[in-house]
């Protein structure tokens, strides 16, 4: 079961390796974040993406596949400086948080622009806001260990007869929790989340961008403090980290009914 | 409160001699998932008032956590059967579990016990009773069943028999839990009262031991599973599909049991 097992969370890992989370994961995000629009934000995202919009949670990540991006990968990445406020010299185009505001001038702009890029912000804003939401993708100036992927030490073994840790990648690592959960689809993942954190939302997704931002710097900024490539996470670390996690992923949802409600405010 | 679980961990402890792998992530997580889907509406809101969860997504919470202190000592997910085809109650391990949670917790005595307890009871319950059902959880004596002792093959390397079984619900089978669901749960009502015996565990116990039989008649000595017929893949989804049905209806039976009013 256990060959299984990790063989199972391994495919997953390496089919959404580029993804936050996992596709059915993100898809949770989605729906989540669907359950709370505005009758106007829903009727946008209705008129643009019609009823594919679950399609978009992974938009940028196919255009890099088909080689269409004109952004870099840097763009699926919080960059920021040692305040942990948006690090300078940074553009729309590889930076999660400046692609983000991208897509918002156009959706609120959006008599201006064309059909098409409006449907490129709404996907660009679907892909990025859960992409931002997973631990890995900050990047903090004078934390060496945030500024590329690094393998830390980790008691993977479920079964209790694993006794020496095992090498696993920071982005992975915060993959793995999802493949805890192989058969959830989008559709559970948000009954789910919302049984658990409906009653926080408000407090989830309280603020702006900005905000938003910060809070995740700071958590990030906290891991970073002690896990780092020299890092021995017990078992027990590594459970009760799916509780942040999966705290993410539920910010991620209501964050993006908050900001996709704004934009037809 | 802490001793209250600690007498309840104490407890579990006293029938867990044996630990062993589970249904996989997958078969749980389906299994609950299905017994979610027959909870009664009072059923279905205290679970999720005291769990705050959905069913499956504590369906292998007692994996993640059975290494761990104090959990250690709930890490009975098997139990043994005696050479008649009965129940070895002496060994009953997950099975006496799953009977001393129900026991204690049905006829409103759960509202005697901290939210706490009932949320750690409910996880272990969700998890135990699905894992009784593994037909690899069953443990044959080696005294009595020398020929279920074998391994299987993998692309002609040695693959372990329990490993095979604990992952069969999805065994090339790339499902989510709702299609599960879909093409397995399709009983009858009258079919689903035949299989929860009235919540007779014992019969549910020598019930799971004859069926346990049937996996060493299908995935026989020198089995490759990376090479089987499509007549043996069948014969491995109809009793792993039979015995998750079975899980999950009586998973349902018990938490329906436990929180009728």
């Amino acid at each position: 079961m256990k060959k299984i097992y990790l063989s199972l969370v391994l495919i997953l890992g390496l089919c959404v390796s580029a993804n936050a989370w996992n596709k059915d994961a993100n898809e949770g995000i989605v729906v989540l974040a669907t359950k709370h629009l505005s009758t106007e934000a829903a009727s946008l995202v209705q008129q643009h993406l019609g009823d594919s919009y679950l399609d978009d949670v992974d938009y940028l990540y196919a255009l890099e596949k088909k080689k269409k991006a004109t952004h870099s990968k840097e763009i699926h990445y919080l960059h920021l400086n040692s305040a942990l406020q948006p690090a300078a010299g940074t553009t729309a185009a590889n930076d999660a948080l400046k692609g983000i505001e991208q897509a918002v001038e156009v959706l609120r702009n959006r008599a201006q622009h064309s059909t098409s890029e409006v449907q490129t912000a709404l996907r660009t804003i679907i892909n990025l806001m859960c992409d931002i939401h997973d631990i890995s993708r900050t990047r903090i100036e004078g934390v060496p260990h945030s500024q590329q992927d690094f393998r830390f030490a980790c008691y993977k073994g479920d079964m209790g007869k694993r006794k020496s840790a095992s090498p696993l990648k920071w982005s992975s690592f915060w993959h793995y929790y999802s493949g805890w959960h192989p058969g959830f689809s989008g559709a559970l993942w948000a009954e789910d989340m919302e049984l658990c954190l409906g009653a926080r939302r408000a407090e989830l997704s309280k603020g702006t961008l900005n905000d938003w931002v910060a809070q995740i710097g700071t958590t990030a900024a906290k891991l970073y403090e002690h896990i780092n490539a020299e890092y021995e996470m017990t078992r027990r670390e590594r459970n009760e980290l799916e509780e942040l996690n999966y705290e993410m992923m539920a910010r991620a949802g209501y964050r993006l009914a908050e900001i996709l409600n704004g934009v037809v405010k | 409160m802490k001793k209250i679980i600690a007498i309840v961990l104490c407890g579990a402890a006293l029938f867990s001699t044996y630990t062993a792998n589970a249904w996989g992530g997958f078969g749980h997580g389906s299994i609950a998932y299905m017994a979610e889907q027959h909870l009664t509406p009072e059923a279905k809101a205290k679970c999720r008032y005291y769990l705050k969860h959905t069913l499956p997504y504590y369906a292998s919470w007692m994996d993640s956590w059975r290494a761990i202190p104090p959990y250690n000592k709930t890490g009975a997910h098997s139990f043994s059967a005696n050479a008649d085809g009965t129940v070895n109650w002496d060994h009953g391990k997950a099975i006496g579990n799953v009977n001393r949670i129900y026991n204690s917790m049905k006829n409103g005595k759960y509202k005697q016990m901290p939210d706490s307890l009932v949320n750690i009871n409910l996880k272990i319950l969700v998890h135990a009773l699905p894992d009784i059902h593994c037909p690899v959880h069953v443990g044959f004596s080696k005294k009595d069943f020398p020929q279920y002792k074998y391994s299987l093959l993998r692309k002609g390397k040695p693959f372990g028999y329990h490993t095979f079984w604990d992952g069969s619900p999805g065994f090339k089978r790339r499902w989510n839990y709702a299609r599960y669901a879909k093409e397995v749960d399709v009983i009858s009502p009258k079919q689903a009262k035949k299989i929860v015996k009235k919540g007779n565990i014992n019969a549910w116990g020598e019930d799971i031991i004859r069926q346990a039989h049937r996996c060493y008649d299908i995935t026989l000595k020198g089995t490759d599973v990376a090479y089987m017929t499509n007549e043996q893949k069948e014969a491995v989804w109809k009793l792993a599909d039979e015995m998750a049905l079975k899980a999950a209806h009586r998973l349902a039976y018990v938490l329906n049991d436990i929180f009728k009013e």
